[in-house]
């Protein structure tokens, strides 16, 4: 009995961990590392963009040095967003 | 692996093979649970470790007290955390997710191998022989925080294994960037939480259950599962500077290799008896298997970490000192030395034994020596951080910001040496003054944030607040966490350094004096349950002259386990375990817990175990050799007999006139519900900042 039970779990689990191979498909599709890294590094520039703004409300940095760092962060910003503009803009 | 070349099915079967890993240890644990609660004692781990006896609460959780079944916890549970990042990364991180299935499933193999050919760990090991009744379960471990503990504890060093194996995924892909940042991230802080309410919980099993009084030890065990907690707060912190700034990069990646070494090693101490603690509830039969993948990691990943250093490189420098990410530094290294302070103390047995051929151990006050100026600076610290802002600050900002928390710890100061006895203790004032500026300092930041909400959108305070919040989980949840932990630091202060502890002996109706309380030994108390004898004492405390509480401490003494013929006396042979009389309090905890003397019951339980035996010998033994059918209903009436005669002989224990006295312990320590309250906060603040959050999409 315990045989059987081994053999049917071995076959189950067999066919489960198979499975992506019996269709035609290539298999799941999965972001370009690329775009991922840039998509992360997009949105870690817009919590920094926010985190400068909540400086500001809570009076760590003078309207002054917020538009200053808030006009590079926003450099950065763009300079992702072209990145990931020219590399989707590939892919398609 | 393959799939790394781009056939990606590949990486859909690996992944496939990992949800059927985790359904496998799933089917494991079902099957051994099953055994544990229907008393199945040919399986060896449940006749060494549950009995008929057992309450199903604790058969349940007895899997997880031994060997065997803890190992198959870390399997069942690398099983479940393995399968939930591998979902949610199943359409990102191409080319490292193969890499970090690999890292993953090896150690998965590791602890699977382990049981198999380990050496008399395997979980599913029967006996030819099966028993009529098992050991036992070790009655230290019957108590509720036992339950949770372990597998919360064990969830936070399995957890770990998720950001160790992305990071080594992503060392070997050379893809050590923000999409990995990300991802690790948020694994590392869902391993933080949970370290954090198993250390917790450990604290409060010491407290209520262990009956020294204590919440912290210092013991291997307890030092073990806060070092991968300290390590894993410095990277939580460090990992922020490398997605803010680039930097740190190689700093982090050895942190995390740091955090799952040390979650391994503090597994290895638990489950090797290397070190004497009173949490050690293994032998050392599978030290060498742990100390060799301990090795392996350290060496892979350093020269792994070490090949990879032109990725690693850091894209700027620190621009001030006075900026947030010199204070995360400063904040890492000081996180970093007090756990290399606990790491040296706690093998220091071994390290003295290896170049004195002598063990010495380290006690508590060498601990509470070198690391309370450190914990007491990284409370300045956790108050300074949140307070400047990325790059740089200001001398005008920082005088924006610093000149509330400083008034507030000027007055706090005051108010402390004016009116408490709080400079009898140097740390604990710098600790309670640095907590004022730290507290301070958290709300002025929500409420400065807040305030500006209102004054663009408007809205209430509270919903400004949690509007705030919402929007900048990690921020916010951080803050609380700051909160959290600052109150835990001044509730350790508060009750090391002021508690008053008394032994007191009393008999009957007698009375002692702990500061403004009087403690009056009202009665003893003598019962039995299945399991043990429990002997306490009702104590009445008056406090300035009214009643504050009636407390029954007891002390239990089980039935021996090591298969001896159990008599009565041999309840005394086995453990004993306290339960406290604990009135718990915001301002302070007033806890006790008895000693009882029980020479007289142990001499009485010796001459009727000796009366039994001969009685055994003389007339029940001939007359089951002359009809073997007897032994049923003999072996019943005995069991009623000996039942009886333990009541009369442990009754005498409370009748009136036996006024045998007894030690109690009071203790009157300030501020510990403080300890709980601040953890629970922390631990809310972790989930809140865990909590994922909706992507935003804005324009640049």
């Amino acid at each position: 009995m315990t045989v059987v039970w081994f053999v049917l779990m071995l076959v189950a689990v067999g066919a489960f961990v198979s499975y992506p191979f019996w269709g035609r498909k290539s298999g799941s599709r999965a972001e370009d590392p690329e775009i991922a890294a840039l998509e992360a590094a997009r949105e870690a520039k817009y919590r920094e963009i926010r985190d400068a703004e909540i400086d500001r409300e809570s009076g760590k940095l003078s309207e002054d040095d917020f538009r200053e760092l808030e006009a590079e962060l926003k450099r950065d910003a763009v300079a992702i967003l072209d990145r990931l503009e020219a590399l989707r803009g590939k892919e398609s | 692996m393959i799939g790394t070349r781009g056939d990606r099915r590949w990486v859909d079967a690996s992944r496939r093979s990992v949800y059927a890993f985790c359904a496998l240890m799933v089917l494991s644990v079902v099957i051994i649970e099953h055994a544990f609660l229907t008393d199945d004692f040919g399986f060896e781990v449940v006749a060494s470790h549950s009995s008929i006896e057992t309450p199903n609460f604790y058969k349940f959780t007895a899997m997880w007290s031994s060997q065997q079944g803890s190992l198959l916890l870390w399997a069942f549970i690398l099983g479940i955390v393995a399968s939930v990042s591998l979902a949610a990364t199943r359409h990102k991180l191409r080319d490292l997710v193969p890499w970090a299935t690999a890292v993953m499933m090896g150690v998965a193999v590791f602890f699977t191998g382990l049981m198999l050919v380990g050496g008399g760990v395997n979980p599913f090991a029967t006996l030819d022989v099966v028993p009529v009744d098992g050991s036992g379960l070790n009655p230290l471990l019957q108590h509720p925080s036992m339950i949770i503990h372990p597998p919360m504890l064990y969830i936070g060093y399995v957890s770990l294994t998720v950001p160790f194996a992305f990071a080594i995924g992503a060392l070997i892909s050379r893809r050590v960037d923000a999409a990995w940042v990300k991802s690790t991230r948020g694994f590392a802080l869902i391993a933080w939480t949970f370290l954090s309410i198993g250390i917790i919980l450990g604290s409060r099993w010491s407290y209520t259950e262990l009956g020294w009084g204590g919440y912290w030890a210092w013991d291997p065990v307890e030092n073990a599962s806060i070092m991968p907690w300290l390590i894993t707060t410095a990277y939580i912190h460090s990992i922020m500077v490398q997605e803010k700034r680039g930097m740190l990069k190689v700093w982090n990646v050895s942190l995390i290799v740091a955090s799952f070494s040390l979650a391994l090693l503090g597994t290895f101490l638990v489950r090797s008896g290397v070190l004497q603690s009173i949490h050690a509830f293994g032998d050392s039969t599978v030290g060498p298997y742990f100390l060799s993948l301990i090795g392996v990691v350290v060496a892979g990943s350093t020269w792994l970490i070490v090949s990879r250093l032109d990725i690693l490189r850091s894209e700027r420098r620190i621009d001030s000192l006075a900026s947030r990410e010199a204070v995360f530094l400063i904040n890492n290294l000081l996180l970093i030395a007090l756990c290399a302070i606990v790491f040296w103390g706690t093998f220091f047995p071994l390290i003295s034994e290896l170049f004195t051929g002598t063990r010495s151990t380290l006690a508590g006050p060498w601990f509470d020596r070198y690391t309370t100026p450190v914990a007491v600076v990284l409370v300045l610290f956790t108050g300074i951080g949140p307070m400047l802002s990325w790059r740089r600050i200001s001398w005008a900002g920082a005088k924006r910001v610093f000149t509330l928390p400083l008034i507030a710890a000027g007055i706090a100061l005051v108010l402390l040496l004016i009116f408490t006895d709080a400079a009898e203790s140097f740390w604990a004032l710098a600790v309670f003054t640095l907590a004022a500026f730290t507290v301070v300092a958290l709300l002025q930041e929500t409420w400065r944030a807040a305030a500006a909400r209102r004054r663009g959108v408007g809205g209430s305070v509270p919903g400004s607040i949690w509007a705030v919040a919402v929007r900048n989980r990690r921020r916010y949840g951080g803050y609380t966490v700051h909160l959290g932990l600052v109150i835990v630091l001044v509730g350790i202060a508060a009750s090391s350094s002021f508690e008053t502890k008394r032994d007191v002996v009393l008999r009957p109706g007698e009375s002692a004096r702990v500061q403004d309380y009087k403690v009056t030994y009202v009665k003893p108390t003598a019962t039995r349950n299945d399991q043990a004898l429990i002997f306490g004492a009702w104590l009445g405390v008056d406090r300035r002259g009214e009643p504050f509480a009636r407390l029954h401490p007891t002390r239990q003494y089980h039935q021996v386990t090591d298969g001896r013929p159990r008599g009565i006396a041999t309840y005394f042979d086995g453990e004993a375990t306290s339960e406290v009389g604990l009135k718990a309090g915001i301002r302070s905890d007033f806890w006790t817990s008895v000693e009882p003397s029980t020479k007289d019951i142990q001499r009485q339980a010796k001459v009727a175990d000796a009366r039994f035996a001969a009685y055994m010998r003389q007339v029940v033994q001939p007359a089951v050799r002359k009809n073997p059918a007897l032994i049923g209903p003999m072996s019943e009436k005995l069991a009623e007999i000996q039942g009886l005669a333990t009541d009369k002989i442990i009754g005498v224990y409370e009748e009136a006139g036996h006024d045998v006295p007894v030690t109690i312990r009071v203790i009157v320590s300030p501020m510990v519900t403080w300890i709980w309250i601040g953890a629970i906060i922390a631990i809310l603040g972790a989930l809140f900042a865990a909590w994922p959050s909706r992507t935003r999409r804005r324009p640049a």
